[in-house]
């Protein structure tokens, strides 16, 4: 759930000729406080890395804009790092969301309640804590070193589960999945191909593999299905959605589709994060005063 | 000789034996249920003929014999002899005797529960209503408000059942994914208005403006003409627009850098509102004047008045004592030609009889001698002002100093008294003067 945007607002951007109340990372988040929302503009340029001992919430504008063709002033994303941290003295970052964002990020074990949404990246995450992980694509490994979390409507790669009572949902997993027993994995299909690249332990229930034949028989499982068959086969994370007669669609738990774009809460085209966005401004550089300005804009909400 | 029991269940009572040596035969064979009652003694087991030396039985244990037998474990003991009179050793097999289905059925499920993750106990958790004497399976909705306690991520979810016997079930549990579902507010959200404000410097000037449409709508736009007349022009402003939900939220702000020109009809260089402003002096917008004209000549000419914001038929715009030319010579030392400057002047003339200017210029202004001494030579006759002049290039108490100066002979003088300062360098000073006490 994105937090309500009902606390302090800080805009961030490090673009030049940025009228955005910080350009810089660590003085955004110097001045925020606890439940304090930090919107971070697209920019060609990374925001850094920062420690975090602050219970904050971090959107960014989405990722891949221009090849999902999603309309809007900026076709870059927000590239930042965050660790999340918990300090006595200083501070506790439980109960932060980082929503829209391309970035690394990872957790103590004190850390509880950690919101990963509509996030994507080139770089490995590795949990301690508790964490939601939903509707996120990763080319790189995810590691959850701790029980209790879940994982949902998240396109993923390596994927190393090494605490019990994980869920994993609406998912596809393309290179390697390593779990421990009780792992509840659902909904979910499988693109991996190499069998030493796969582990049994989990229960997988109304699951899919494409190309191998992995999965248990029973529990709504489907083995062996053709890739052309299940996806759309277009490009970008558009790639995943299902095509039309996919043997994924309403084969999962309770009639749901399988994969990411499944279930109660897809995933999203391009992590577009439910903030109100501006998709067109023109406004003449030159203008004369005392008459007056032309201008045209327009702005966009987006579901969250 | 040893006769050797290969197999032997219950069901029927099946049982195979064998002679293993010798070609004797099986000569007899019995059975009985939990105690010995010794050999010959148990319920016989009819052989077929002729005998052999091996034998596969099948036997019917009769019904009564079956249901004379207590609920629970019981132990099933076959034995054979051979034609040798050699008993074979006890094949033993224990056996469960169940309850009587016919007159004691299956417990009906009476009760059942759920919770999650921490188990409240037996009995404690959420009851699920059951349908009388069901044994199918049960379908529960787990109420919203239910899960919407549940914080985001992984729990588990336990299920037990309870019958009619008083015994609970071993529990059934499942990891599920608590996700916050879309509500009518995520899947549709609309945006209420698109806010607008300039800025300059970074700095926020005038009032922010809210565009609002009729009413809320997923997408907004605005096609319009802002209004300038507030902002004057001459200079670089951004203008920043900030989309806003209908709970509030704002999204990312787009901004524009505009260069706001001013309106010049005659093309003098001076703007149409400032020559309507100061049309007393004889500005026209419709009528080109010279720019470079000092019309109340304070040291500025027009076009430098409409750049420093001064009045171009004023020499004293702010009317501190000071003009407009020369304020503006000494913005360093914080006067403003359209600010009264009154304070400063103050401390410049702090118990003097006057105070100055002076820069290469060779200016001396607002001196006022008030009354100077005078002295008589008694020797020539002639009549000198002493005075002491101090000098500062700051403001600053420990600044001044003395300029080492003649006496001056006014013996013939008449108006103004002229005092020769040595030239000094490229730069503004302060002068404030006073009688010098020492040649009265």
């Amino acid at each position: 759930m994105v937090p309500s945007l009902s606390a302090n607002i800080i805009t961030l951007d490090n673009n030049p000729g940025s009228v955005a109340m910080y350009s810089n990372l660590t003085d955004a988040y110097n001045a925020a406080e606890d439940g304090d929302t930090i919107l971070v503009a697209g920019s060609a340029d990374s925001y850094g890395r920062i420690d975090s001992y602050k219970d904050l919430t971090i959107i960014g504008p989405g990722w891949r804009l221009s090849e999902n063709n999603i309309p809007g002033l900026s076709t870059v994303s927000a590239t930042l790092h965050v660790n999340f941290h918990e300090d006595p003295l200083t501070g506790d970052s439980s109960g932060s969301s980082c929503i829209g964002l391309f970035g690394q990020f990872n957790s103590d074990p004190e850390i509880t309640d950690i919101l990963i949404d509509k996030c994507t990246t080139a770089w490995a995450w590795r949990f301690k804590g508790p964490v939601t992980i939903t509707r996120c694509i990763m080319g790189s490994t995810l590691t959850l070193d701790v029980s209790n979390s879940s994982i949902s409507n998240s396109i993923l790669s390596t994927v190393l589960l090494q605490q019990p009572n994980i869920s994993v949902t609406n998912c596809v997993i393309n290179i390697s999945i390593d779990a421990v027993p009780n792992t509840t994995i659902t909904n979910t299909i499988f693109r991996i191909t190499d069998a030493a690249k796969w582990d049994n332990d989990p229960s997988f229930d109304y699951c899919m593999t494409v190309g191998s034949s992995f999965l248990p028989e029973g529990n709504g499982n489907l083995n062996d299905q053709s890739q052309a068959a299940v996806f759309a086969q277009t490009s970008s994370d558009s790639f995943y959605q299902l095509k039309e007669g996919s043997p994924a669609i309403g084969a999962g738990l309770g009639g749901a589709d399988m994969g990411a774009f499944g279930g109660p809460k897809p995933y999203v085209l391009a992590g577009l994060p439910g903030v109100p966005r501006l998709t067109r401004l023109t406004v003449p550089t030159t203008a004369t005063g005392l008459t007056a300005l032309t201008f045209e804009v327009e702005a966009e909400a987006f579901p969250e | 000789m040893k006769t050797r029991i290969y197999t032997l269940c219950l069901g029927s009572l099946l049982a195979l034996a064998s002679v293993v040596a010798g070609q004797s035969v099986i000569e007899e064979a019995e059975y009985y249920f939990n105690t010995d009652p010794g050999p010959g003694n148990g319920t016989a087991i009819i052989l077929p003929e002729p005998k052999t030396t091996a034998v596969e039985l099948s036997v019917d244990v009769p019904v009564e014999t079956i249901a004379g037998l207590d609920d629970g474990w019981h132990t099933l003991v076959c034995r054979f002899k051979d034609d040798d009179g050699d008993w074979a050793i006890a094949f033993v097999r224990r056996f469960l005797k169940g309850l009587d289905t016919a007159s004691q059925p299956t417990p009906d499920i009476v009760a059942a529960e759920y919770y999650f993750d921490s188990d409240p106990g037996p009995g404690n958790g959420t009851a699920v209503a059951v349908p009388a004497e069901t044994t199918q399976d049960l379908s529960v909705e787990i109420p919203s408000g239910t899960l919407d306690a549940l914080s985001l991520g992984a729990h588990k979810l336990v299920v037990r059942t309870l019958d009619d016997e008083g015994d609970w079930s071993v529990a059934f549990n499942r990891f599920i994914n608590r996700v916050d579902p879309p509500s009518q507010s995520t899947t549709d959200p609309k945006i209420a208005r698109i806010d607008y404000q300039w800025l300059m410097d970074g700095v926020e000037i005038g009032d922010t403006v809210s565009l609002t449409p009729d009413a809320p709508a997923k997408v907004i736009s605005f096609n319009d003409l802002l209004p300038l007349d507030e902002l004057g022009g001459g200079f670089t402003a951004v203008i920043r627009f900030t989309p806003f939900d209908e709970d509030g939220n704002p999204g990312w702000p787009g901004f524009q850098t505009v260069m706001i020109e001013w309106m010049d009809t005659d093309e003098d260089t001076l703007p149409d509102p400032w020559e309507e402003l100061y049309a007393e002096f004889g500005f026209d917008p419709d009528v080109a004047s010279d720019p470079n004209v000092d019309s109340d000549e304070d040291g500025l000419s027009d076009y430098e008045e409409f750049l420093a914001g001064t009045n171009p038929g004023d020499p004293d715009s702010d009317g501190d004592g000071v003009t407009d030319g020369s304020e503006l010579s000494l913005v360093d030392f914080g006067f403003d030609p359209a600010v009264d400057d009154a304070d400063l002047l103050v401390s410049l003339q702090d118990g003097a009889f006057g105070a100055g200017l002076y820069s290469t210029e060779f200016q001396l202004k607002n001196l006022n001698l008030g009354a100077p001494v005078i002295g008589r030579d008694p020797l020539t006759g002639k009549i000198s002002l002493r005075l002491k002049i101090q000098q500062s290039s700051t403001l600053e108490s420990a600044d001044w100093a003395n300029l080492l100066l003649e006496p001056v002979d006014v013996s013939a003088t008449e108006g103004d008294v002229e005092v020769t300062i040595p030239d000094l360098d490229d730069q503004n000073y302060f002068f404030r003067i006073f009688t010098d006490q020492e040649v009265q």
